[in-house]
């Protein structure tokens, strides 16, 4: 059952309009990125206790936090952090996912029933929770942070391959392919994962927005990487105790998450539009 | 004309299917949680629940909750006084021998236990009995070892027996695992399980317990001192400080602890609340371990307390809420004596870790450990900390640790340290400053092994222990203080912490509210508190 | 039906038997000694020792297996170090907390979310669409945590509002209950508005409008009549969402619920009460999901 709009209610033109918004705002993360140590106003770990909890003013453009730091270049230095952290996990659920899904959609029988199980029994614990969970037994650094999330990812993504490879194993030329005896290797690599990597890969752009998403849920959690690094989830937790008196602290962390969330959505979502625009996933 | 196919009908029945229950929900859990606000009925936001209340087997949880909880339903032999001078309570007067090696006590008569009982010399006999007894009570331990034996001569005497020289004695006994329990209670409900139903002698008894969450105590009409102005006291965890200062403002609490400092300033312009705020007992520091090669040297150590600012910290961080200390023990704590300023100065640490033999070519590399939750504005302190230490050319490198197994990591055998510096401040709850030190500084019996007390970074001073021993059993206490003083000397030159500062215990209640007394030992005494 | 359900209901244990294996192992898995923290840091080697046989941790690990499963079937989570003995009845007692803020999340979801859409849908691609599918997706976009704290500053701290923290009265639901459902809520309306859109190229409205009649009324019964289905296939699709999210709500809101309790757990390394929770979870994401599937099937007659 499809949780998106039908796709005549859109107009073609605004289909490009998400994959051209999506990439650029991509593009600018990724070079803040790589760049971010150069272009921030400040070391993101110099503090200036006398100043700590200022709101934003000419010399600190977005304020200050709760030991003087400046919160612009935090945010900034912050990005390469939170985009690692969300493309490792990605990447890492991709491959997991992708191969556990290949191997249960191709070869079926038993095999698939114990992967499914396994999966669908992981898929049973919210995803948070279960991150939590993984965090809690490894502990609170960027291993445990990636580990979580890519755990959490790879039942849906390898659900969804598995669909995919099911629907396409029942295509004429692939069952004569099998027919023949082709080797299932062969099979899979050039009949089969070419026909699917459409959807693994607008999947893999969703699930990017989504990691960063939870990997900003566990810093907030203070469940993230270790101090001083300026964690986007991390800088919000500790913002929270300081709402009363300086709310700014909160604000532009939260606005950086989001854009990149935002980023991640309309990139998947207008390649969506392209590549498989019939699509009702 | 519309006959079967009635989609409202379906969906009005789904709806309300739904809508009563979640209208029953709300309504019950809403009013689960709604405040009672009888007459001459307080309640106090707690930053951590109540967990048990038995004065030994572990004595109370949480901390420091559990001890509040204690000092509203137990009366001791003696008490402390908001200024942690010790002073009567069951006992009308006490006297300690002259070798120190023994004390009489006078009991009160006429007083009783919430079940009725009387508190005569043979259930303080018990009592003490009890609190000896390492089986029955491993906790808190420094405190008890030394006693020997109890007399009861009289109906009304009481001799305690120590096997050592103890002069903090009345400490021990004004401390709150010194609390009397009814010795029906505990052959009622067995020693273990008087940690959930507390029978003592104070002016309050347990009318709900909730183990945790809430606390319900009503007066005890018997209670010797008189009947409590308020008839009921809840004591209600509320463990989030905003959500904790909301519920003041909002007058759903009216009284609550570990105010943050950060919205004091606030808090203070809010017409229908006060603050308390007294200087506490807890100095916090890192503790350097000394096992290190590279933190064997002196001058390192020096260097290290050079490097951070603790005057700004204290006045910016904690917004004038703390104190830059002078001693390793706090300023009120028996036995203080002022030893000299810590001084900032980031160019003479340069120099001195130079002399050390470190610099930019062969930097000093540091494992700092801290918390997050168990000492005040830990996460804060500690970074402003490495970060200073990073001035001076220092490595520094964080790890944070959940507060359940902070204690696991910091008490470890030698061999198991993982950490070079870590976070630790100690509160000496029976106020002595002999105790205190002792319980840091005192040499362990094995520097390999645990650490007996919290001498985490196995400090060692031959001096020292002379010092400390002499202080706890020397009958003139003029010189005894000169001892401590000596002592507390030589610890703060041989620096093997990080000082850092002295929070203030910061209480806040309604305007409206009396008798609330915050003491220096972190805990708000709240059995006096009336409207 | 009640054959698939009843089928659904008695595949619940096993499930959750799986899930209890895997969390144990993990648990197991993990370095530290449990009975060293249970134990307090105050505690000598032979009290930890002590500890240790009380908890049975000095047992074969398919022993303590096969007794902690024999005590899950009783109802005995464990030992947890937090409330020194089995944590269910704590755990219990917070639900109806978690359990009002989830529902409420539904019902504002239903409230805001179905109207949004069809708002969306009748003035589709003029403003109020703009402005509907804009706040789709932001709404997407944005962490439920930080929506909550920028409704705590500007509804409680500067306009006050609102009670900021802590479950106080009816006032204090609705900032939590907003952040916990406002993906839902874009989720629902962009659905909804889907459907209307759809709806309106069907056959019937078609020729209403060739015969010159008002499609209106008939149209929207049409709608209503299916406006369900997209909350019931939100709320499936979205259950790991709804519960998981409800954890780091109730931390920011200082809500008294389970998801609260959980993370106080991780902070105490109290993993008896960690699993006690997940379990919780699991079960309730399995009844959500059984009652889903019953809505589901009652509600589109294609499927009976």
């Amino acid at each position: 059952m499809s949780a998106t709009v039908a796709r005549s209610a859109r107009p073609a033109r605004r289909r490009g309009v998400f994959l051209l918004l999506g990439a650029a705002l991509l593009a600018m993360f990724l070079f803040v990125a790589l760049f971010g140590g150069a272009i921030a106003p400040y070391d993101p770990n110099a503090q200036d206790l006398l100043v700590l909890l200022d709101p934003p003013s000419a010399t600190h453009w977005f304020g200050t936090d709760e030991i003087g730091r400046d919160i612009a270049a935090r945010v900034i230095v912050g990005t390469r952090i939170t985009l690692t952290i969300a493309l490792t996990s990605v990447a890492l659920a991709g491959v997991a996912g992708v191969a556990l899904g290949l191997v249960a959609g191709y070869v079926h029988g038993a095999i698939d029933r114990v992967i499914m199980l396994c999966l669908d029994l992981l898929m049973t614990v919210p995803s948070l929770v279960l991150a939590i969970a993984v965090v809690a037994a490894i502990g609170a650094n960027a291993v445990g942070l990636v580990t979580a999330i890519t755990i959490s990812f790879v039942p849906p993504l390898a659900r969804l391959v598995r669909a995919r490879v099911l629907e396409l194993c029942d295509l004429d030329y692939v069952e004569a392919a099998r027919a023949v005896g082709m080797r299932p290797k062969r099979i899979l690599l050039r009949h089969i994962l070419p026909n699917a990597e459409s959807v693994i890969v607008i999947e893999l752009s969703l699930m990017a927005g989504e990691a960063v998403l939870v990997g900003s849920a566990l810093g907030f959690l203070g469940l993230g990487v270790q101090p001083p690094a300026p964690e986007w989830g991390a800088m919000l937790g500790a913002s929270r105790q300081f709402l009363e008196v300086a709310p700014h602290v909160a604000v532009v962390p939260g606005l950086a998450v989001s854009l990149l969330v935002l980023a991640f959505n309309l990139f998947g979502d207008g390649l969506r539009d392209w590549l498989d625009p019939t699509a009702t996933t | 004309m519309q006959r079967h196919d009635f989609p409202f009908r379906r969906r009005d029945i789904l709806s309300t299917l739904a809508g009563a229950p979640l209208a029953l929900l709300a309504a019950g859990t809403l009013r689960a949680h709604a405040q009672g606000t009888a007459a001459s009925s307080l309640t106090y936001g707690q930053s951590t629940g109540v967990v048990t209340l038995d004065p030994a087997h572990g004595s109370y949880t949480l901390y420091p909750g559990g001890y509040e909880a204690g000092l509203c339903i137990y009366d001791g032999l003696l008490t402390f006084a908001p200024s942690m001078k010790v002073i009567p309570q069951l006992a009308q007067s006490w006297s300690m021998a002259a070798d120190l090696r023994a004390c009489t006590l006078k009991l009160r008569p006429g007083a009783h236990f919430h079940d009725g009982t009387p508190v005569d010399v043979a259930a303080v006999k018990f009592n003490i009995e009890r609190l000896m007894d390492k089986q029955r009570n491993p906790t808190n331990r420094p405190l008890w070892d030394p006693v020997a034996g109890v007399d009861t001569p009289d109906a009304t005497t009481v001799v305690i027996h120590l096997s050592q020289p103890f002069p903090q004695l009345p400490n021990s006994l004004a401390h709150a695992s010194g609390a009397l329990v009814s010795p029906a209670a505990v052959a009622k409900f067995g020693e273990a399980g008087i940690a959930k139903n507390p029978v003592g002698a104070g002016p309050y008894r347990v009318a709900s317990f909730d183990p945790g969450q809430q606390l319900v105590l009503e007066a005890f009409d018997a209670y010797w001192g008189g009947k409590p102005k308020t008839a009921r006291l809840t004591l209600k965890a509320i463990t989030e400080p905003s959500t904790r200062v909301s519920a003041l403002r909002t007058d759903a609490v009216q009284i609550i602890d570990s105010v943050p400092v950060a919205l004091v300033a606030q808090l203070k312009q809010d017409s229908g609340v006060k603050i308390i705020a007294v200087p506490g007992l807890r100095p916090i520091g890192f503790v350097i371990n000394l096992a290190r090669p590279q933190l064997a040297d002196v001058r390192v150590r020096r260097a290290l307390n050079l490097a951070v600012p603790v005057e700004t910290i204290a006045s910016k961080v904690f917004f004038g809420y703390a104190r830059a200390p002078d001693s390793p023990l706090a300023f009120n704590t028996e036995g203080y004596a002022p030893v000299s300023k810590l001084v900032y100065d980031p160019a003479k640490a340069k120099a001195l870790l130079a002399e050390a033999g470190f610099g930019p070519a062969k930097p000093l590399e540091l494992a700092m450990f801290f918390s997050q939750g168990l000492f005040p504005g830990d996460v804060s302190v500690g970074e402003v900390v490495a970060n200073s230490l990073t001035q001076v050319g220092v490595k520094v490198a964080i790890t944070k640790i959940e507060a359940g197994s902070y204690w696991d990591a910091m008490r470890q055998d030698r061999a198991n340290l993982k950490w070079d510096i870590a976070m630790f401040g100690f509160n000496p709850a029976n106020a002595s400053g002999l105790y205190h030190l002792a319980s840091l500084f005192q040499s362990n019996a094995d520097d390999a092994a645990r650490p007996d007390v919290w001498n985490l970074g196995r400090y060692r001073n031959p001096e020292v222990d002379r010092l400390l021993a002499a202080a706890g059993t020397e009958a003139d206490r003029a010189q005894a203080a000169a001892d401590l003083a000596k002592a507390q000397a030589l610890i703060w030159n041989d620096a093997p912490y990080i000082w850092l500062q002295i929070n203030e215990n910061v209480t806040a209640v309604r305007k409206n509210v009396t008798g609330v007394e915050v003491w220096p030992s972190l805990f708000t005494n709240v059995r006096h508190a009336a409207v | 039906m009640l054959r698939l359900l009843a089928w659904r209901l008695l595949l619940i244990p096993p499930t959750v038997l799986g899930v209890v294996t895997i969390l144990f192992l993990i648990f197991k898995a993990v370095p530290g000694d449990e009975a060293t923290m249970v134990a307090g840091a105050t505690a000598t080697q032979a009290e930890i020792d002590v500890v240790r046989h009380q908890l049975g941790l000095d047992r074969p690990l398919l022993v303590q297996y096969a007794s902690h499963v024999a005590g899950l079937l009783h109802g005995d989570l464990g030992y947890s170090s937090t409330f020194r003995g089995n944590p269910l009845p704590h755990i219990l007692e917070r639900a109806p907390a978690t359990l009002l803020l989830t529902v409420s999340a539904i019902a504002l979801t239903v409230l805001i979310g179905i109207p949004g859409g069809i708002l969306a849908a009748s003035f589709q691609h003029r403003w109020p669409d703009l402005a509907v599918s804009g706040g789709v997706v932001a709404l997407l976009a944005v962490p439920n945590f930080w929506l909550g704290m920028m409704l705590i500053a500007l509804l409680s701290v500067r306009l006050g509002w609102l009670p900021s923290l802590g479950l106080t009265g009816p006032a204090s639901l609705l900032m939590p209950t907003l952040a916990l459902a406002a993906r839902l809520i874009a989720l629902v309306a962009r659905l909804m508005r889907g459907m209307v859109i759809e709806e309106r190229h069907k056959d019937y409205v078609r020729t209403a409008y060739a015969k010159g009649l008002t499609v209106g009324r008939i149209m929207y019964r049409h709608v209503l009549r299916n406006a369900l289905i997209p909350i019931v296939t939100v709320v499936g699709l979205q259950t790991g969402y709804l519960l998981g999210g409800s954890v780091v709500v109730e931390r920011l809101f200082d809500w008294p619920g389970v998801g609260d309790l959980l993370l106080t757990a991780v902070g105490l390394r109290d993993y008896t009460l960690v699993q006690g929770i997940t379990v919780l979870f699991v079960i309730g994401f399995l009844l959500i999901n059984l009652v889903v599937e019953a809505l589901y099937r009652l509600i589109n007659p294609r499927l009976r």
